[in-house]
């Protein structure tokens, strides 16, 4: 009969349609044994290409301790640092550090201090702490590293974070250029490159997100152009040594009161004098409450300096004796201000740039190697050019015609020009070319060991990861996380596993510390570690 | 009958003039004396057949075709295949350990191994679920929201179609990325397929609801509606069972098109970080990660790909055979 | 139609108001704080954000920043984003690349679906049909980031036939990929709406009573078929153009194209309303007159639409 098969064809669809719907959800296990308990996670911003990565950890985790384990993307970046900074998140969080200057402290400080900058986990140890104000108030160098190493024995124990890799400095070039060379902030050093046809150099590079001004830039698509557009008072050779650039020296007694004197005869690009009062004056802008720049927090140590409202640093915390000399002084004592010094916030400004900074953001006159080619060489969301500067006196000359920076916003597509000889230099890979791109790019790409450090923090508020229990479980998890095979696979070789809280290539580095071993795969122990704890307090 | 048709025939002489007093020269129709007509032939009605309609033709045209049957087949294999993964495969999709990276397939894991180290395989055939709800469903809502909308609106014109256009028109300027933070937002904890349903839904019902529209104001002025109007039927019915069978063909050509790129814009989605969670198997999620390999192992990418291709066609052609039955205006070969 | 037009352009404005209501809404239920997220991996002062919230009025209630907003617009001065660039030039540098990317789209999509559609359309059933179901599958199947990659990686690389990415001024040579790998999926939709157009159409009375008059093929199909078929493919067409407009973001990033598509995705992600709504806003304008002409277009495709009536 038609009608009855018609009816039942149309009700079986409808059966099997419900069933699909009430049924659609996680998708029920076959094998891997069913785990219980609640879910460990780790949150990440999902437009930060963390995902791969982010998964294998949790697969680590989770099927060496047998819990549930996974990623919890945050949709945007915003999202993710709001609930970070409101302290809104529930779970482990990614985080890491890229060095302001190439020194072990600055790992340190502003992440583990007590009531720190960027201490998210809210991490207070008062052993650490002291440890650390002695290495700030240390003699030699030598004297601070060996403290800093100690204060990291105390972090091991304690695990704030767990540390994960450090990011490589990856980088290739065209056929078109040579003489490649790759700085401590893993990016190329562009004075340096060398073009056998003439012509500028295109370099991969990204919109800065703020108007070029030193310090209202704190990310590294404007700080990049920066970096060769200023010169301050001293610069970071390709080893991180410190050298005087600007600085004809730097003289202190007690790490407090530190005294400038200036090298003589040095012009901005317009000609404007480099003296005194270019820094002081500039770094008074950028502190001023009002002038909300981003990147104010440098001048927090500089007495006179106040978030809550106006304060000039200038006759306060900074002094001009004479032209060419000025003092500085601290609220503190802190004996790696000087390494302070070379963060492009310290940036000088020319007397002109406060007659109209708007147009001095999108047109800054700087006294770095490089200059702007000109009014409107900064093209939004399209290149930056940069011309050789005559007036640059220093060591950094420019052996080339000119930078053009080409803003991209997907990594692909920079690799792609590369591959084409359309773009010059780049200092960064693809996730799509991570396999392919040392034999693409032979005798053309550099990856090697940089100060970026990557990890995830399990905050000091999280349930189950306070006092004993939480040591345990730290150390359990930090065990339970394969390093070697996650780099090697994943990332194919271009981030190495972590040996400690900072990076392999800054002055004093050990791999060697006390406790360091919590950083091996070994899920054995991890387990055994996991189980105790849950005798403390069921997971 | 013969009563009927004499009657017919005095209706249609020159009015009030008796036939019989007509002379011959000014007869303007012909008619045939009642005996030499086979009335039967013209106006037989087998009444043991039982009475046809739209539906019922429709079905009996689309049995006879090989098409229907291969894509009803290969539609319920998907089916059976999402609704019971288990019978497919033993492996656990969401095992994944990183000493099997990217491993070649051998016994047992047919498709070998992915980036993460899970069974390729196990995730296509548990990943049908997802995929296909998403499509299903996603089409099933944008569809009989677009319909009902656009229909109305261009049916009834005047201030209904004023206002539901212009809605539409508002509706169309979301941006899909916004739409899809904030909602996944909302399901924050719970973001399951259903999240992703409703934010496909919600800017997808645009398309149909134009297309609709269009359809139906290009139906609703022929003959076939004038006539049904003074027949007396409502303008509800006439819209139900007289408009919209003439005007659904390009509706369900772009339900069906739209299902295969719903279940694509999934991956598009996980792409931009906005999908699907990693505790749900599903093929989008598995495309957007396979392209991190494109070069080096694009077989990553063929099997899911290749099950969504499976499956767009699937239902192509259901949506193919469908279209051609319902449509009153195609020629039946 | 005076009168009709009339209406149609008077209704413009409630659907701006709609829309602009709506999208900002929408932005301000986004999870997080545009503002904290300003000082990137490493926070920002809580002072320093309180003042930049102050003086961006993100202390105030919804509605409150709304007519902010609105009553900028009557004096074009849309605000300025986080990254202190005016609203109005970013969308003024966002715009001209794109709708040079979305007509290109648009004419091949366009151009190509109709013919291949419209052959499909006659021979139903033969190999062409038959071939062109499997292109649309294969197109639809495939999502565009991957198509985009696998062109500029085989085309653009490889063979090196075409630039692999769009640079600063992209000519018609450079945007014939990203158009390419944009109209792909539309071109399915509308192949498909011809072929099942046409061939409805081809059995038409009006068809037959033409062939039978004896006028050739080729003005039967070009004459008689073409033209009645059109109307759900114009409608398609018609809708496409904002769509190719704004949904371009993922073929953007690929080509590396600073259009609409990456402005509205970074705009979102910071959080910043008055850029989406202004973005926005042209899109729909663009929407609401591309869809006025395809209804102007129908009445002239087709005699038995009224709209007086």
């Amino acid at each position: 009969m038609k009608i009855s098969r018609q009816t039942a064809a149309i009700a079986a669809a409808a059966v099997g349609l419900g069933l699909v719907v009430t049924g659609c959800g996680p998708a029920t296990k076959g094998g891997g044994g069913d785990k219980t308990g609640p879910t460990f996670q780790i949150a990440y911003n999902a437009d930060g290409g963390h995902r791969a990565w982010v998964d294998a950890v949790a697969n680590s985790i989770s099927n060496t301790l047998g819990i549930n384990a996974s990623g919890a993307p945050d949709e945007t970046f915003t999202a993710f640092r709001t609930a970070i900074t409101d302290r809104t998140i529930k779970s482990a969080f990614r985080s890491g550090w890229q060095a302001d200057y190439p020194r072990m402290s600055n790992f340190m400080l502003p992440l583990y201090y007590t009531g720190a900058g960027s201490n998210d986990g809210d991490y207070s140890s008062a052993e650490f702490d002291s440890l650390m104000d002695q290495a700030n108030a240390a003699a030699t160098d030598d004297e601070a590293n060996a403290l800093i190493r100690q204060a990291q024995e105390v972090l091991f124990k304690d695990l704030p974070a767990i540390p994960l890799w450090y990011q490589n400095t990856v980088g290739g070039w065209s056929t078109k250029v040579s003489n490649v060379e790759f700085n401590w902030k893993s990016v190329p050093v562009f004075e340096g490159i060398t073009k056998a046809e003439g012509g500028a150099i295109t370099a991969w590079g990204g919109e800065p997100q703020n108007p070029l001004i030193p310090t209202m830039t704190n990310e590294v698509n404007g700080g990049n152009i920066l970096d060769i557009l200023f010169a301050q008072l001293v610069y970071f050779d390709a080893n991180g040594e410190v050298r005087n650039e600007l600085a004809e020296s730097i003289e202190t007694e007690d790490s407090q009161l530190f005294t400038i004197k200036i090298k003589p005869n040095q012009v901005f690009a317009n000609g404007e004098p480099i003296n005194a009062a270019a820094f002081v004056d500039a770094w008074n802008y950028g502190a001023l409450a009002s002038n909300e720049h981003l990147s104010a927090s440098f001048f927090e140590p500089i007495e006179g300096f106040s978030w809550e409202e106006d304060s000039d640093l200038k006759g306060k915390g900074l002094n001009i004796i004479d032209d060419l000399t000025f003092t500085i002084k601290l609220v503190a004592p802190q004996a790696d201000f000087p390494l302070f010094l070379g963060y492009s916030a310290f940036a000088p400004l020319p007397a002109s740039a406060f007659a109209d900074i708007e147009a001095f953001g999108q047109n800054p006159i700087g006294n770095g190697p490089y200059k702007m080619a000109g009014p409107g060489a900064w093209e939004h969301d399209r290149q930056a050019t940069l011309v050789p500067n005559e007036n640059y006196k220093g060591d950094r000359q420019a052996k080339n015609e000119g930078i053009t920076f080409k803003f991209y916003t997907d990594l692909n597509a920079a690799y792609t020009d590369l591959q084409a000889n359309n773009l010059d230099v780049m200092h960064a890979m693809p996730e799509t070319a991570f396999s392919t791109w040392e034999t693409d790019l032979a005798g053309r790409m550099v990856n090697e060991p940089s100060a970026i450090f990557q990890s995830f923090t399990i905050s000091q508020n999280l349930d189950h990861f306070k006092g004993e229990e939480g040591k345990l479980r730290r150390a359990a998890i930090s065990m339970a996380i394969d390093r070697e095979a996650i780099t090697e696979k994943i990332f194919q070789g271009t981030r190495s596993p972590a040996q400690d809280f900072t990076s392999p290539v800054l002055p004093g580095w050990s791999g060697d510390i006390a406790g360091a071993d919590v950083l091996q795969y070994n899920p054995e122990k991890a387990k055994q570690l996991w189980e105790e704890a849950n005798k403390i307090s069921q997971w | 009958m013969t009563r009927d048709h004499s009657r017919a025939a005095d209706s249609r002489g020159p009015a009030d003039k008796p036939p019989s007093k007509q002379p011959a020269a000014r007869q303007d129709h012909f008619f045939a004396d009642p005996d030499e007509v086979v009335l039967g032939a013209v106006d037989t009605f087998d009444e043991s057949r039982p009475p046809s309609s739209l539906w019922s033709d429709a079905w009996s045209s689309l049995r006879r075709q090989p098409l229907f049957w291969v894509a009803t087949a290969l539609t319920l294999l998907i089916i059976v295949v999402a609704l019971f993964p288990g019978l497919f495969s033993s492996a656990d999709p969401q095992y994944c350990t990183l000493t099997e990276h990217l491993e070649k397939p051998r016994a047992g894991h047919p498709f070998g191994f992915d980036r993460q180290g899970c069974d390729v395989y196990s995730r296509v055939v548990y990943g049908a679920r997802a995929s296909v709800t998403v499509g299903l469903l996603a089409t099933l809502f944008a569809s009989l929201i677009g319909t009902v909308i656009g229909a109305t609106a261009g049916y009834y014109g005047g201030w209904a179609d004023s206002i539901l256009a212009r809605l539409t028109d508002i509706f169309y300027a979301i941006p899909v990325i916004l739409a899809a933070i904030v909602v996944m937002q909302v399901f924050r904890s719970r973001a399951t397929v259903f999240s992703v349903v409703v934010v496909i839904s919600l800017f997808a019902w645009v398309n149909v609801a134009r297309i609709a529209r269009g359809a139906v104001m290009g139906v609703k002025n022929a003959d076939f509606i004038t006539a049904a109007t003074a027949l007396g039927v409502s303008r509800f019915r006439i819209l139900l069972r007289h408009v919209l069978p003439n005007a659904v063909a390009p509706i369900i050509v772009t339900a069906t098109t739209q299902l295969g790129t719903f279940i694509v814009l999934e991956a598009t989605l996980s792409f931009l970080g906005l999908g699907l969670p990693s505790s749900i198997v599903s093929w989008g999620q598995d495309i957007s990660s396979a392209q991190a390999n494109l070069r080096t192992d694009p077989a990553l990418l063929f099997y899911p790909a290749g099950a969504l291709a499976l499956t767009v066609l699937a239902f192509i052609m259901m949506g193919d055979a469908v279209r051609d039955a319902l449509d009153p205006k195609a020629v039946r070969r | 139609m005076a009168k009709y037009l009339g209406k149609r352009l008077l209704q413009l404005i409630p659907v701006f108001f709609g829309a602009t209501l709506l999208i900002y809404a929408l932005v301000f239920l986004m999870p997080g704080d545009p503002i904290a997220a300003l000082g990137g991996d490493r926070g920002l002062n809580e002072e320093v954000a309180a003042r930049i919230r102050a003086e961006r009025h993100l202390d105030q209630p919804f509605l409150i920043q709304y007519l902010y907003y609105i009553k900028g617009i009557f004096t074009l001065d849309l605000g300025t984003t986080l990254n202190a660039r005016p609203v109005l030039e970013v969308v003024a540098n966002a715009y001209p690349v794109t709708v040079k990317l979305a007509l290109m789209a648009l004419a091949i999509e366009a151009v190509m679906g109709v013919a291949t559609g419209l052959i499909a359309g006659l021979r139903k059933g033969g190999v062409f049909d038959s071939t062109f179901l499997v292109v649309s599958l294969v197109v639809i199947a495939v999502p565009t980031f991957v198509m985009g990659y696998v062109l500029q990686f085989f085309i653009g690389v490889k063979l090196g036939w075409l630039p692999p990415t769009a640079g600063t001024d992209p000519g018609f040579k450079s945007l014939l990929m990203p158009a390419c790998a944009l109209a792909a999926v539309s071109y399915a939709y509308v192949l498909r709406l011809t072929r099942v157009s046409v061939f409805e159409t081809s059995t038409a009375d009006f068809v037959r009573t033409a062939t039978a008059k004896g006028l050739t093929r080729h003005r039967v199909v070009s004459h008689h078929i073409l033209r009645n078929s059109l109307i759900p493919v114009v409608t398609f067409l018609g809708a496409d153009l904002g769509a190719l407009m704004g949904g371009a973001v993922v073929t953007e990033g690929v080509f590396n194209i600073h259009g609409v598509g990456h402005a509205l995705l970074q705009a979102i992600r910071q959080m910043e309303p008055s850029a989406v709504v202004s973005l926005v806003t042209v899109l729909v304008m663009v929407y609401m007159l591309s869809n006025l002409l395809v209804d102007l277009l129908y009445a002239a495709l087709d005699p038995r639409i009224r709209y007086d009536s």
